[in-house]
């Protein structure tokens, strides 16, 4: 019954977002496609909606992984200070105009190079003693977290107005002038971090229930601890380079595919990849579909639908038997 | 004590001669290029003490006192220049500013024009709150002259454009603002004019469909690479494969002085006369 719900799930989820390929101002039929649909349908919808699925996929998987791996319902890929660090570096590539340095990249890599710093300076401070330690390694990035908001606001303060919105609208997340071009490195980057991931199911679903549970189970709490933390900070600074900071995806859906599906990690985490990839694209679509020709950031859209079916789901379930 | 009348009364004609004369305030600041124009236009450029970072026209404005950006201007700096009265436009006014500004008892006026038409009005009024009506007046009616010379310009009436106010995300002229008036009176049709807002976030998918023959580009706003991103995914369009893309400097933008030489710059656009 499990198994056949699960593929029900992934049909569903691969039949939607290949659906919304072709939805959107203007529905393009598959049959039959003049030259602009063509051209609309592979080079503006289709590379926005394999971002979607990408950082959808990253978001969602991060955010499972954190909430098991730092023991709290409260955490999402970004408590760890990732996404401000990234954010950080972005403002300072627009400021700096370091646009000719190197060109069309030159955002994205300074993103990247943000998030990973950020992360590594996080991991050092949460590391003693030979451990990870959860509780020093949240602190440490809600700490670090303040330190790069901070230095963005003052970056962002003494900047001129047109490099102020510039820089604003990329934090808060653009889909739709993706193109192709760095859709290749990102995908690489998130499978590489899943697949670091995938192999530590087991032993993140021993440290839910403590160090010592998962150490009396023969698990090396250290290197688990470890790969799990550099595949998360991998996925969270593709997603963040690809497309800025899209809230609610990273922390509230685990908590759906939770209610729906249980907490078993092996189970968990890869749905909760592929659940935020479906919420991100739906989103995405109903954005550039319900006002047009006018758009709606995805980021909004997404916290406005799942917000209130989070809170019906919250209703309905039992929590700790009650 | 009749001699000291009759100082009062020498004193009292003095001033108010130097009143029409000259403008009714001494130290004027100006929060919005638009105004900054208007009030160099009306030769008041004496009297002026403070500018916005934003505030380069004419040339000159540069080199006045600063207070900072339109959004963000320094209260400190404002209030330490001793200004007689405030000109504010519509954009960026923040109420905060406003109410700091009352409680000091520093004289506001807001230039109220947003569209084409009746903005020489506009004008007029604020050149009487700066006593010097009659350079209002003149301004006005040269302003609406030019704008109705350009009523008779029916060489591309009906052609299909779109003016991009900011490349990424896409945000573009709808209906309801000046920009827009001037396409119309010029005869040419907004793409953008059925979406809501005034500079809506415009779908990049439905701009290739709509397929304009011609795209304006404000190019205030052009930082080179965010511009090049855009006109990629464009590549196919008529207007770029036929050349037809144009940048537009800001006077357009400006409700002012230079506003009819912002639309005369479209026509030179369209006549092939301006760099693209």
């Amino acid at each position: 019954m499990k198994k056949l719900s699960i593929i029900l799930f992934l049909v569903f989820s691969l039949l939607t977002i290949v659906l919304s390929l072709f939805i959107g101002p203007e529905f393009i039929s598959p049959f039959k496609m003049t030259e602009t649909e063509k051209m609309i349908l592979f080079s503006i919808r289709m590379p926005r909606v394999v971002i979607a699925v990408l950082m959808g996929f990253a978001l969602g998987a991060s955010g499972a992984v954190l909430q098991g791996f730092l023991r709290n319902p409260l955490a999402d890929p970004y408590i760890l200070g990732i996404s401000s660090g990234a954010s950080l570096f972005a403002v300072f590539s627009i400021v700096l105009g370091s646009a000719s340095l190197l060109g069309y990249f030159s955002l994205p890599v300074f993103a990247f190079v943000g998030a990973v710093a950020t992360g590594l300076l996080v991991g050092v401070v949460g590391y003693k003693g030979g451990v990870v330690w959860p509780e020093r390694l949240l602190l440490a990035g809600i700490g670090i977290g303040f330190l790069t908001s901070a230095l963005l606001m003052l970056v962002i303060t003494v900047s001129p107005d047109s490099e102020l919105r510039r820089s604003i609208l990329w934090i808060f997340g653009d889909l739709s002038l993706n193109d192709w071009t760095l859709i290749p490195y990102g995908a690489v980057l998130i499978v590489l971090g899943f697949a670091l991931i995938v192999t530590r199911l087991k032993a993140l679903n021993a440290l839910i229930l403590g160090d010592d549970v998962a150490y009396s189970l023969g698990f090396n709490i250290m290197k688990d601890r470890v790969m799990l933390f550099i595949g998360v900070s991998l996925m969270v600074a593709s997603a963040v380079s690809l497309g800025g900071v899209v809230g609610f995806i990273g922390l509230l859906v685990p908590h759906i595919v939770r209610f729906i599906g249980g907490s078993d990690a092996r189970y968990l985490v890869p749905l909760s990849a592929v659940a935020g990839s479906v919420m991100l694209v739906v989103a995405d679509t109903l954005g550039r579909t319900i006002v047009s020709p006018v758009e709606l950031p995805a980021g909004i859209v997404t916290a406005i639908i799942g917000g209130p079916y989070f809170l019906y789901l919250l209703r309905k379930r039992t929590l700790f038997g009650v | 004590m009749k001699l000291l009348r009759l100082l009062f009364l020498i004193t009292f004609f003095i001033f108010t001669s130097q009143d029409a004369w000259a403008g009714k305030y001494k130290r004027i600041i100006s929060l919005s290029p638009s105004t900054t124009e208007i009030v160099y236009a009306l030769g008041l450029s004496d009297d002026l003490v403070g500018v916005t970072d934003f505030c380069d026209w004419p040339p000159e404005a540069k080199d006045k006192a600063s207070v900072g950006g339109i959004i963000n201007p320094s209260l400190e700096a404002i209030v330490s220049l001793k200004p007689d009265i405030v000109l504010l436009s519509l954009d960026g006014q923040s109420p905060e500013l406003l109410k700091r500004l009352g409680d000091m008892n520093v004289r506001i006026y807001t230039f109220k024009a947003k569209r084409l038409k009746g903005f020489g009005g506009e004008i007029v009024k604020l050149a009487e709150e700066l006593g010097v009506k009659e350079e209002g007046a003149k301004l006005r009616d040269r302003i609406n002259g030019e704008l109705e010379g350009f009523e008779n310009f029916k060489k591309y009436e009906g052609k299909n454009v779109i003016y991009i106010v900011w490349p990424e995300p896409l945000l573009v002229a709808g209906s309801g603002t000046s920009i827009n008036d001037a396409l119309k009176l010029l005869g040419l049709d907004n793409l953008a004019s059925d979406a809501i807002g005034e500079y809506p976030r415009f779908s990049v998918e439905e701009l290739i469909r709509r397929n304009p023959d011609v795209i304006f580009i404000g190019n205030h706003s052009m930082t080179l690479a965010p511009g090049e991103k855009l006109l990629k995914k464009l590549h196919t369009l008529d207007a770029v494969k036929s050349g037809n893309v144009f940048f537009i400097g800001d006077a357009l933008h400006r409700l002012g002085p230079r506003t009819t030489s912002g639309v005369q710059e479209l026509i030179d656009s369209l006549e092939g006369k301006n760099n693209k």
